[in-house]
């Protein structure tokens, strides 16, 4: 019996220890997640944010739209991006994760900042001007000065892109302006792009720059001129090599996000080759078709045909994806291109036939081909020197289109709105298909390859020039302006 | 069986002292309805503690001092006192007592109190009733029995989830269950569901042989006690105790069952239409969209070295139901409980095996019990405990979403077999034609190869119980001190088989074009640790102030403390097939690791006054401080009220017309606190959503940390629940009829949820505190005696229940929220509406309501999506009729459900393969929609709308039941969720003592039942049975089923024994 007296004075009293005060309800720190994070330990995750949206479901969007890439008949997943007509509730998610990159690579930079780490900050500052030049050019307007404050402003006002692209360059310039600080070995891994290698990054900032310039090339050709005069006689260096992220594994969740949700579902034929780029690098002899499409089919499809159905088209060829494809920001081929189209508009100096042909080769060679063939004197893509700007630039952007597939959807399918190459067909996909693809149909004959066809089943009527507003964004943000159809021009996007 | 349960809760009433100078008084105690001894009944001396219980002979033996007066009591019969006096033998004879009001019922920490004095409902449930048909889990049972409780299965799947919700949902997107206590601590029930595999929830465990009663308290003012855990309302769950018994030692009780099972209901399909696609005959298509049915033979599937197989072009119209097997489940339970006054004991041992209708062994349910009570009295000291051991073991296949790849949804193969096809055909995985490579179609997997190659096992070590000890400080005052603990382990396995197709086979060259992915094998690990401690501390006094005036005072204190670890490993490919090893992989293993703590304590208090036994008021109030909310604000109280008015006892005038009359009221303020970690804002390691996944870091040798993108707030609060609630319960004709009646308002505010936020901010969600639910309801319990003779009695029990569900408020600026959304069907909260609206695609009219069509002839989508219907039932009803002859008992129970739509993945891919018999509308010739407009839209947006010429054309009927083109088709996979099902019907017998002879038997019993053996569905649901569901066990889960296993009907035999 005292033994139970005892028992349950000891219960009593090892309870009420357990439980004194307010300290025993001090368990609610996330043992889960880190309550902090350095600049070191989210510099590579934004990186990786940012390519993700980039590389990932914006690239398909420019596959489809810059017509590498289109839906494969029998198969319905990305339909709505081949009939043109999105919603306000596609890409919404893609729009939140590029400000969710945008808030990281914000932290990164202020920690960086406090430390004097000015190398950081100018990797954070370029992937951030990057990613939002990358969303006002398909917004338009968007959150800026106002965003990314979290609960202190919930409603961020929208800014016209006019006003981020000016703070862009101010940006980049104070930025490149910092004394460089040497970094730690440890440091130096925390990159991506270069392994921080600061000169690599120079390049980077002032081919965005350039790229910044030159799309205002015909809204505000005296910014455009004046800002890329400036670059030069500052003696500028401009990429050589690819800004990408090229660590991808062959691993489920590892691996290039396009390849990720395309391949790793229940069907690897989910895109096929489009008529459009296939006829244009067949007509050339361009080896760099098979670097686009798997072996084992015959025709290619015509842009949104996949409502074809199976049994009556001879098989698709379908499109090629690697699971460690890289995912380009800049690639070496376009800094050329757009230094090149900069030479000739008289703008840079140097000599833009050079220039060029350094970015047909570069384009070449990420596949390992040797382009030099087709740039020497009677080559398919040789260069027209003596030709008026518009020749050139003809040149310029067709040879960037063709150097962006399987690679820079988005970018291409940007460029395409500012200079109106690849044209359009008199034709559209309808002209040969409503229930069969004939390759030899004389329409199709007829036609030239790299025309970028209106698609079958097209819903719009026009080729898109923008997104609307994220129906995301509507929702939680009253400043949301009123909704602006996808037909509408963007700022810059004023060629005549 | 009530005897029983009531014996069990005066045992634990009784506290003794030991006693001296007395003598030993002996007796028997019969009813004086049929003269049966009364087993169980009380026995008191008057102002001792003193007492005892009578045997299952009705006799029973106790010291008794000189001159005392015993007194007896027992729930059903009017108490008595006797005087001893010199007697040595004192036979008594109880009288039934007009109503059963003085039933004891447990409440809120386990205080027992009698049903009469309750000023809120509560539902008690005994023994008997929890397994008449014997369900897999305790409160299956329960269905259609009791009004206001909802009770839905998760499908066929043994062991499945059993998913209950009292008085409709109140969280948003917070935790609607109620909170499982059992012998007065909580025990864990949430469940366990990775990669779509059910296998069953944390309750789910509780031996149902074990219960002697299962106590259901609704309200707020009910539950108050229980503070920030009980917005949902509380199940007590009270178990078997061991009985004082004098004549035998021991007593052991057996029971024993056997279940086989068979589908319930099948989708209903077609078979006038076979395998293609189009209206045209297709040798590798997963549709019934080809030709009629014409007899002809005509090779089919893949091409194999050189051969095609060949069969006549016929229907196979139980293909489904031939592919699967009967059910089977055993149970064995044996129990051994004794005791003499002063200890007793409990001890159980039971196994279920279970095996499902899934060919093989690859959906088993195995569980074995063993249970430990006891308690003993010395002094003024009582102390007690009970140690339950549940080992569970269970294999299933995912279902519903579940999996990472195909074929791991074995329905969905099956459901995509075109009608023409025999599926028991495909069991040989030897012959070629059965094999991946060559499986007739591309677009799906042989059923028998998603068996073989997909699984996923579980195997869990559960103990729950507690300990206990009383201090007898004066008569009227005791102490408690109540440890109760809950831990779980489990590991849980998941795999799925390399799979690489021949470059050559049909899975790679086909005149599709198609290509399979290969399946580079998956396997992951799941280590779950979860722990719960709860210590109460009370102090009850009781005290009757003059003989009409009694209170009960109680104090108590309680800490409460839940814990959980996780270790989740997966490897994403494996390097040799069939080899299930977390290692066996070239891939770095993914592993995830989870831990949380959350601590609660709470004061609580709670005074009982009674009014000369009819006028009872109770007040209850509860403070808890709680680890989840923001340090300087985790205090929250919770107050409630409630009265009970016996009207036939104040106004006795009344008693001849009624006998019984009872008026309730009750208010009550209940919470439902914050999740862990949901006050502070985090980094994670980077996993970034890409469509369909996640790319993880680390990658390419580095790791790195991103923001979360939802903000902590540091202003939480838990939400809270105030409810309202007013009763009636009358008793006529001798309590031949009975209503109790019920009406409720429950309002839910301070909703917590992770409400949208602009992208632009930098983050998703905000972590809030919001908006209103409101409940209102009614319950009406009707219990009816039509016919009582001496050999023949007739019992009718009805329940009704409507819940009234309104989102009054959401966020300023919120519009709805966001559930859950499949395809382009959207489960909302709508302010205005009922708790989870359907939204989709509504048509597009013309001016004048016209259905605008498009070039293809399929009616046009309008661009915003409109409401088309909620998920509520109108009213819920459960009729229950049991007719006992002599020594039979026949009982069956309706169960039936009005109202509310539910969406069904089954109905969606029928439509969409051409099985379903809608699909043959029109036979499948051109048509047009009726009364359609033709109409196209100009760029500025005006319409111009022009007679319909266009009709759906031959080869576009297939597609019209597709959203991917005719984007209204979506809507047809809403269906109704009413149903009438017959849940449950059993005849019993008690073999009489006579033909037990000398047997050494107390008592036999045999019974044949059946579960869930038809159920009704309305015309536009010929799917699905609409209990099941595919998306949890919450409010998500009313959005419906995703291709879940069927559900099941289910026959069986039992027998009872006691020795």
């Amino acid at each position: 019996m005292k033994n139970l007296v005892k028992y349950f004075a000891f219960l009593l009293i090892l309870a009420l220890f357990a439980s004194c005060g307010k300290d025993w309800l001090d368990v609610n720190t996330d043992p889960n997640n880190a309550a902090s994070a350095s600049a070191e330990n989210i510099l590579p995750a934004a990186e990786l944010n940012s390519g993700i949206a980039i590389g990932g479901y914006y690239n398909l969007l420019g596959q489809i739209w810059s017509q590498y890439y289109t839906q494969n008949s029998g198969s319905n997943q990305y339909k709505y991006i081949d009939a043109l007509g999105l919603t306000a509730n596609n890409f919404q998610f893609q729009y939140g994760q590029l400000y969710a990159s945008l808030l990281n690579l914000k932290t990164v930079e202020s920690e960086a900042a406090k430390q004097d780490n000015w190398a950081y900050f100018l990797m954070a500052t370029v992937v951030e001007c990057y990613d939002w030049q990358v969303l006002a050019d398909l917004y338009d307007e968007i959150p800026f000065n106002e965003a990314l404050q979290g609960v202190a402003n919930q409603a961020p006002h929208f800014d016209p892109a006019q006003l981020v692209y000016d703070s862009l360059i101010t940006r980049l310039d104070y930025a490149l302006a910092q004394p460089l600080n040497v970094l730690t070995d440890v440091q130096k891994t925390k990159d991506y792009f270069f392994a921080a290698d600061m000169a690599q990054w120079v390049r980077f900032a002032n081919t965005l720059k350039l790229k910044i310039y030159m799309r205002q090339m015909y809204i505000r050709p005296t910014v455009a001129q004046a800002g890329i005069q400036q670059l030069y006689a500052d003696g500028a260096n401009f990429l050589t090599s690819d800004a990408k992220l090229d660590m991808f594994e062959n691993a489920k969740g590892k691996d290039n996000p396009l390849y990720e949700f395309d391949q790793r579902l229940n069907t690897t034929t989910n895109l096929a080759i489009s008529a459009t780029i296939y006829k244009y690098f067949l007509s050339n002899a361009d080896p760099r078709l098979a670097k686009l499409i798997n072996s084992g089919g015959v025709n290619p499809l015509p842009q949104g045909g996949n409502q074809i159905p199976t049994t009556l088209i001879d098989k698709v060829i379908t499109a090629k994806l690697n699971v460690t494809d890289p995912v380009y920001f800049i690639s070496a081929a376009e800094s050329y291109f757009l230094q090149a189209e900069a030479v000739a508009m008289g703008w840079g100096t140097g000599d833009d036939q050079a220039l060029y042909n350094s970015g047909v080769l570069a384009a070449f060679s990420r596949f390992g081909l040797d382009g030099s063939s087709f740039i020497a004197p009677g080559g398919a893509y040789v260069y027209h020197p003596a030709g008026n700007f518009e020749q050139k630039q003809h040149d310029i952007i067709m040879a960037k289109w063709a150097s962006m597939a399987r690679a820079q959807g988005l970018e291409s399918y940007l460029e395409t709105n500012r200079t109106h190459y690849p044209i359009k067909s008199s034709l559209n996909s309808n002209n040969w298909n409503t229930n069969n693809f004939d390759p030899t149909n004389t329409d199709y004959v007829s036609w030239t390859g790299g025309e970028r066809l209106y698609p079958l089943n097209g819903s719009t009527g026009y080729f898109p020039l923008r997104l609307v507003f994220p129906a995301s964004e509507r929702l939680s943000n009253s400043n949301t302006p009123a909704e602006i159809p996808s037909s509408a021009h963007v700022w810059w996007d004023v060629k005549p | 069986m009530k005897r029983l349960s009531a014996l069990l809760v005066l045992l634990m009433l009784v506290v003794s002292f030991a006693q001296a100078q007395s003598r030993q008084v002996t007796g028997t105690v019969t009813s004086s309805d049929d003269g049966s001894p009364l087993i169980g009944v009380s026995i008191q001396v008057k102002g001792t503690v003193t007492g005892g219980t009578t045997d299952l002979d009705g006799k029973y033996s106790l010291n008794v001092p000189a001159n005392g007066t015993l007194v007896f009591s027992f729930v059903g019969y009017k108490p008595q006192e006797v005087q001893v006096g010199e007697r040595s033998i004192v036979n008594v004879i109880l009288e039934s007592s007009a109503t059963k009001m003085e039933e004891v019922v447990v409440t809120a920490i386990g205080i027992k109190r009698s049903e009469k004095s309750l000023g809120y409902a509560a539902t008690s449930v005994g023994s008997d009733d929890l397994s008449k048909a014997r369900d897999a889990s305790l409160m299956g049972s329960l269905q259609g029995k009791v009004a206001g409780v909802t009770i839905s299965s998760g499908g066929g799947t043994p062991g499945a989830s059993t998913k209950v919700i009292l008085r409709g949902y109140s969280s948003i997107t917070g935790n609607n269950s109620p909170l499982y206590i059992v012998d007065g601590s909580p025990i864990n029930n949430s469940q366990a569901d990775r990669n779509g595999a059910d296998f069953g929830n944390g309750a789910n465990v509780v031996n149902p042989d074990d219960v002697a009663s299962v106590t259901i308290l609704k309200g707020a003012s009910a539950t108050a006690l229980y503070g920030s855990r009980a917005a949902n309302g509380v199940i007590m769950i009270t178990t078997k105790s061991g009985k004082s018994n004098k004549g035998k030692k021991i007593t052991v009780e057996y029971s024993g069952n056997a279940t086989f099972s068979t589908l319930l209901k099948l989708p209903q399909m077609q078979n006038e239409y076979g395998q293609g696609w189009g209206g045209v005959f297709q040798f590798q298509e997963n549709g019934s969209w080809g030709p009629k049915f014409d007899g002809k033979i005509r090779p089919w599937g893949a091409i194999y070295n050189h051969s095609q197989q060949i069969k006549p072009f016929v229907a196979e119209p139980n293909n489904i139901k031939d592919f699967y097997d009967v059910g089977t489940s055993y149970t064995h339970s044996i129990g051994l409980s004794g005791g003499n006054d002063d200890s007793n004991f409990y001890l159980s041992f039971s196994n279920t095996s279970t095996d499902g209708i899934i060919p093989g062994n690859a959906d088993t349910y195995v569980r074995n019990n063993v249970s430990v009570k006891g308690s003993t009295k010395a002094n003024k000291f009582t102390i007690g405990g009970s140690v339950n051991y549940a080992k569970t073991q269970g294999k299933v296949l995912s279902d519903g979403y579940g999996g990472t790849s195909a074929a791991s949804n074995l329905y969905s193969e099956i459901l995509q077999i075109p009608r023409d096809m025999s599926i028991v055909d495909f069991k040989d995985l030897n012959n070629p034609f059965n094999q991946e490579n060559w499986y007739f179609t591309n677009y799906a997997f042989n059923p028998y190869y998603a068996i073989s190659a997909n699984g996923n096992k579980r195997n869990e070590d559960r103990v729950f119980g507690n300990v206990s000890l009383d201090y007898q400080f004066l008569p009227e005052l005791k102490g408690t001190v109540r440890i109760g603990t809950d831990v779980a382990n489990s590991q849980e396995k998941s795999w799925e088989a390399v799979l690489n197709y021949d470059p050559n086979s049909w899975a790679n060259v086909n005149p599709e074009g198609t290509k399979k992915a290969p399946n580079p094998g998956y396997y992951s690990e799941d280590f779950l640790f979860r722990r719960e401690l709860n210590i109460d501390y009370l102090l009850t006094y009781q005290k009757d102030i003059t003989p009409s005036i009694n209170i009960n005072v109680l104090g108590g204190y309680n800490i409460n403390q839940r814990n959980l670890k996780e270790l989740y490993n997966v490897a994403n490919s494996l390097d040799i097939p069939g080899f299930y090893n977390i290692a066996n992989t070239a891939d770095p293993v993914t592993a995830t690791t989870t831990e949380s703590i959350r601590r609660i304590y709470g004061i609580f208090g709670q005074v009982d006054f009674a009014y000369k036994n009819w006028w009872f008021v109770t007040a209850t109030a509860r403070n808890d401080y709680s680890s989840t909310l923001p340090k300087n604000n985790s205090s929250f109280f919770y107050p409630g009220v409630n009265t009970a008015i016996v009207l036939s006892d104040a106004i006795p005038a009344i008693q001849p017309y009624i006998p019984f009359a009872k008026v309730r009221l009750s208010w009550g303020r209940t919470g439902n606190d914050a999740d862990p970690y949901r006050v502070n804002s985090v980094f994670e390691q980077a996993s970034i959503y890409n469509p369909y996944g996640y790319i993880n870091m680390p990658i390419g040798g580095l790791n790195g940390y991103l923001a979360s993108n939802t903000i902590g707030n540091p202003k939480l609060k838990p939400e809270i629940s105030t409810e309202k609630e007013i009763g009636v319960d009358f008793r006529f004709l001798k309590n031949r009829i009975g209503i109790d009646f019920t009406y409720y308002d429950k309002s839910t505010t301070d909703q917590i949820l992770d409400v949208p936020t602009a992208s632009s901010t930098g983050y998703q969600y905000q972590t809030k505190n919001f908006g209103e639910v409101q409940n209102k309801g009614i319950e009406l319990m009707l219990n009816l005696v039509p016919i009582k003779t001496t050999n023949f009695e007739w019992n009718a029990s009805v329940s009704y229940s409507r819940n009234r569900n309104k989102v009054i408020s959401l966020a300023p600026g919120l519009d709805e929220v966001l559930l859950r959304s499949i395809y382009s069907i959207d489960f909302v909260a709508v302010a205005g509406q009922p708790l989870g609206v359907f939204k989709g695609y509504v048509n597009e009219l013309d001016p004048q309501g016209h259905i605008v069509v498009d070039a293809n002839g399929y009616p046009r989508a309008s661009t915003t999506k409109g409401v088309l219907g909620n998920a509520e039932s109108k009213y819920t009803m459960g009729i229950t009729n049991t007719f006992t002859y002599k020594d039979f008992t026949l009982g069956f129970t309706f169960d039936i459900r009005e109202g509310g739509l539910m969406y069904s993945g089954t109905a969606d891919l029928q439509y969409f393969v051409g099985n379903a018999p809608q699909t043959t509308y029109n036979d499948r010739q051109p048509w047009m929609v009726p009364n359609s407009v033709y109409g196209v839209q100009a760029g500025d947006g005006t319409w111009t709308y022009s007679e319909n010429t266009h009709p759906i054309n031959y080869s576009n009927v297939t597609d019209y039941y597709y959203a991917t083109n005719n984007k209204m088709a979506d809507n047809m996979r809403l269906i109704p969720r009413s149903y009438v099902k017959l849940r449950e019907a059993n005849l019993t017998y008690t073999v009489p003592k006579k033909y037990l002879g000398k047997l050494p038997l107390g008592n036999l019993q045999v019974s044949v039942y059946g579960k869930n053996l038809l159920v009704w569905t309305p015309v536009g649901n010929n799917f699905v049975d609409p209990e099941v569901t595919s998306f949890g066990n919450d409010l998500t889960g009313d959005l419906g089923e995703f291709r879940t296993n069927p559900t099941l009907r289910s026959f069986g035999f039992s027998v009872k024994a006691t020795f």
